[in-house]
């Protein structure tokens, strides 16, 4: 009898171990997961199973997940409703979207490029060499270059052209770079540099690192955007003042005057270089109107907002507009450049040709997010919009929905 | 029936012209003179023209207005004629027939070859790195300016900007040294004592004959400071100045950067810009090695309100001088007083 209440004891004993064991190996692997999952998502630690200093650094604060908002994932609501998804949670300081369904960003301020897997989701670093303070970053060559710009305690612009997964020598662009541009290919760099003059605009080959002088002017405050074969330069803006446009084409250098003298005017051209959204100071506002170069027509718009904050459809005469819910009182847009206000935006699609618009989505309203949309670019192949937020520096995608004209307009072609 | 009367009489009247055109000797002294305004029409520009003689009343004259041999406007008293210039590049005749009332009739022909300059200024003077907007003029600063002309050659193409004549004037004051052929660029002092200017230039072709103008306001704008965090990593936070009310949360250490908008500099710690930080009315030492910079360390368990300011002046333009005082807060550290580094 006692021999047998010793092996009762003993096998519950045993089986109670067992259980403990079995229930400790798996909450040991739902950490591991957890982690690895945490590390691949935000991807600051090159290997993953190296580290686990969650909490321990100044990147513990900044681990949450991408935040899809405004719908579920769900394909039948997909089609219905934009989806909103926050892609980092960090200050990013530039991106672009590759053919291959992820996207390549900057961290600010590690200067790390990391890849994001747009449909499982995962992030991936690809270069740690650090740079500390990367204010502006612009990818090349599908992605496989980027510039990083810096400053110095002066803050004087440091360039730098790299690979943007590290491999390959790095080269100093210019230290009186004042403005940079690609073309729409991401094939070439514009470059504006101070000259003791005034500013030079060279058109720089990433092959040779040479560069030709194409324009020349005593005034430095100039914006360039580079379309087909055309560079855009624009004086840059300010409420009060006029400003003018022209277009540079890029192998001759010949000028042509597009806009003149029009308070704080701000440009953005199409990407078939045929238009120009602008806006100039109206009433306070800035008011938004598109400039047919061929008709020289001016088609004004039922909107106030900037061209900064908007992007062309590359092949349909579509534009993308962050568009400030409203204006608190003040210089437009220089208030804003120098952030002693914020935005907090909607984002509109706008016909180019008969100036209607439609609000897509309000995040406001329908998130309670305050968006002050910056860099925005468009993704043709998937009808998304990708975008920082100027408030935290964060990057975001919006996934259009079927009711847009860009959606409606592919499904009956 | 009596449109159809006034129709009838107009068309009389054209075809008089008409004959009159071809028929008629004029005097050589011409007594018409035709004005513009503007004096200098720029392309797709509306012109108002207006007839004058200096001895005949025109307003009681029976005028005709032809664009191009065509007669556009014929009426009594008509003195004026509004229409809208051509590109550059073509040109236009407008040409005036005028018949007194004791019958004589006069005329006046010119040609109207619009020719453009446009006139882009800037001040000389600081904007941080990757600031979007313009740099505005301060009092003691520069002002760059440059102007781009677009005169047609009568053989076709148009004039390269080295061959043809700029002369810089403001407010109507020649600036004969800064004037000349190719003189395309311009760099002059701004406005004294929070003044203005009209700044115009006009650009001749090289015979003299083709004239275009272009004017711009300048004005004080004045510098101004603002102050941003500076991230250890991130960097300066130009998105978002601080203001009034502003709350530093969580670090004992605070860096914060003075941006001097629109002063005379080249670089923000350049030996000519003067920095003086304060911290609740005392000047906080700043051994930073960058003085548009102050590092405060936090160290109170308490929240704060502390009064902070740094004022800016320039040693190269004794009155170009800018200040900023703000009441910031401080969320709690750990610490136990307030200073600069």
């Amino acid at each position: 009898m006692q021999k047998k209440y010793v092996y009762i004891v003993t096998s519950i004993i045993v089986t109670v171990l067992i259980a403990s064991l079995i229930g400790w190996a798996i909450f040991i692997n739902k950490q591991q997961q957890a982690l690895q999952s945490e590390t691949q998502d935000l991807g600051y630690f090159g290997d993953s199973t190296s580290s686990n200093s969650r909490g321990d650094s100044f990147f513990g604060s900044f681990f949450s997940n991408s935040t899809d908002t405004g719908s579920d994932s769900s394909a039948s609501t997909s089609e219905q409703r934009p989806i909103l998804r926050q892609l980092y949670n960090l200050p990013t300081a530039g991106f672009v979207k590759n053919g291959t369904g992820t996207v390549r960003f900057v961290d600010r301020r590690t200067g790390y490029v990391f890849e994001k897997d747009l449909s499982d989701g995962t992030t991936t670093r690809i270069d740690q060499t650090t740079v500390p303070q990367v204010y502006n970053a612009l990818f090349l060559d599908n992605g496989k270059k980027v510039v990083r710009q810096y400053t110095d305690k002066d803050l004087q612009v440091i360039s730098v052209l790299s690979g943007s997964t590290g491999e390959g020598e790095s080269a100093s662009l210019s230290p009186n770079i004042l403005e940079i541009t690609t073309d729409s290919t991401n094939q070439k760099l514009a470059l504006l540099e101070r000259s003791s003059s005034g500013s030079e605009l060279y058109i720089y080959n990433l092959e040779t690192n040479s560069k030709d002088l194409i324009f020349h002017s005593a005034l430095r405050g100039w914006n360039i955007q580079w379309e087909k074969s055309v560079i855009l330069v624009s004086q840059k803006p300010s409420a009060g003042l006029p400003g003018s446009a022209y277009s540079v084409a890029v192998s001759t250098g010949l000028t042509s005057l597009l806009l003149q003298q029009k308070n704080g005017l701000q440009t953005n051209m199409s990407p078939d270089a045929d238009k120009i959204l602008f806006s100039s100071t109206k009433n306070g506002l800035p008011a938004l109107s598109i400039f047919n170069s061929t008709t020289s027509a001016v088609l004004d718009l039922p909107l106030s907002g900037l061209p900064e904050k908007c992007v062309w459809h590359p092949e349909k005469p579509l534009i993308y507009c962050a568009i400030p819910n409203k204006f608190p009182e003040g210089d437009y847009p220089d208030i804003w450049h120098q952030g002693t206000i914020h935005f907090v935006d909607s984002i509109y699609e706008i016909n180019a040709e008969t100036g209607s618009s439609t609000m897509i989505i309000s995040p406001e309203t329908t998130d309670g997010l305050s968006l002050d949309i910056v860099k925005l670019t468009f993704d043709v192949s998937t009808g998304e919009l990708f975008f920082v937020n100027k408030l935290d520096q964060t990057f975001w995608s919006l996934t259009l929905p079927k009711s847009t004209s860009f959606n409606q307009n592919e499904s009956s072609e | 029936m009596r449109v159809f009367l006034l129709s009838g009489f107009l068309v009389s009247l054209s075809l008089l012209f008409a004959g009159v055109v071809y028929a008629q000797t004029f005097t050589p002294l011409d007594p018409l003179t035709i004005s513009l305004s503007p004096k200098y029409p720029q392309p797709g520009q509306e012109v108002t023209a207006t007839v004058t003689s200096s001895d005949i009343n025109a307003r009681s004259a029976t005028i005709a207005w032809l664009l191009n041999d065509e007669v556009k406007k014929q009426e009594a008293g008509g003195v004026s004629y509004t229409f809208t210039a051509t590109e550059v590049g073509s040109s236009q005749t407008l040409e005036v027939l005028v018949r007194a009332p004791d019958g004589n009739i006069s005329s006046k022909k010119i040609t109207i070859s619009p020719s453009q300059v446009t006139l882009l200024w800037e001040a000389d003077t600081y904007t941080p790195p990757f600031y979007g907007g313009r740099a505005l003029y301060s009092i003691g600063s520069n002002i760059r300016a440059e102007a781009v002309p677009h005169i047609a050659r009568p053989e076709g193409g148009f004039y390269d900007p080295s061959e043809v004549t700029y002369v810089w004037s403001k407010n109507g004051v020649v600036m004969g040294s800064s004037s000349g052929i190719g003189a395309q660029t311009l760099i002059t002092e701004g406005p004294k004592f929070l003044g203005n200017y009209i700044l115009t230039v006009e650009v001749r072709s090289p015979s003299g004959t083709q004239i275009a103008q272009s004017s711009a306001l300048v004005e004080t704008y004045g510098a101004m400071v603002k102050l941003y965090e500076r991230d250890p990593l991130a960097g300066v936070q130009y998105q978002s100045t601080i203001t009034n009310g502003y709350s530093f949360n969580d670090s004992p250490q605070i860096e914060l950067q003075a941006i001097p908008y629109f002063m005379d500099a080249r670089t923000i710690n350049g030996s000519s810009l003067a920095y003086t930080w304060n911290i609740n009315g005392e000047t906080a030492t700043n051994e930073t090695g960058s003085p548009s910079t102050l590092n405060i360390q936090l160290s109170s368990v308490e929240s704060i309100s502390t009064q902070l300011g740094v004022s800016i002046s320039n040693n190269s333009s004794p009155l170009q001088k800018t200040e900023s005082t703000l009441r910031v807060n401080f969320e709690g550290s750990t610490k136990n007083s307030l200073f600069g580094l």
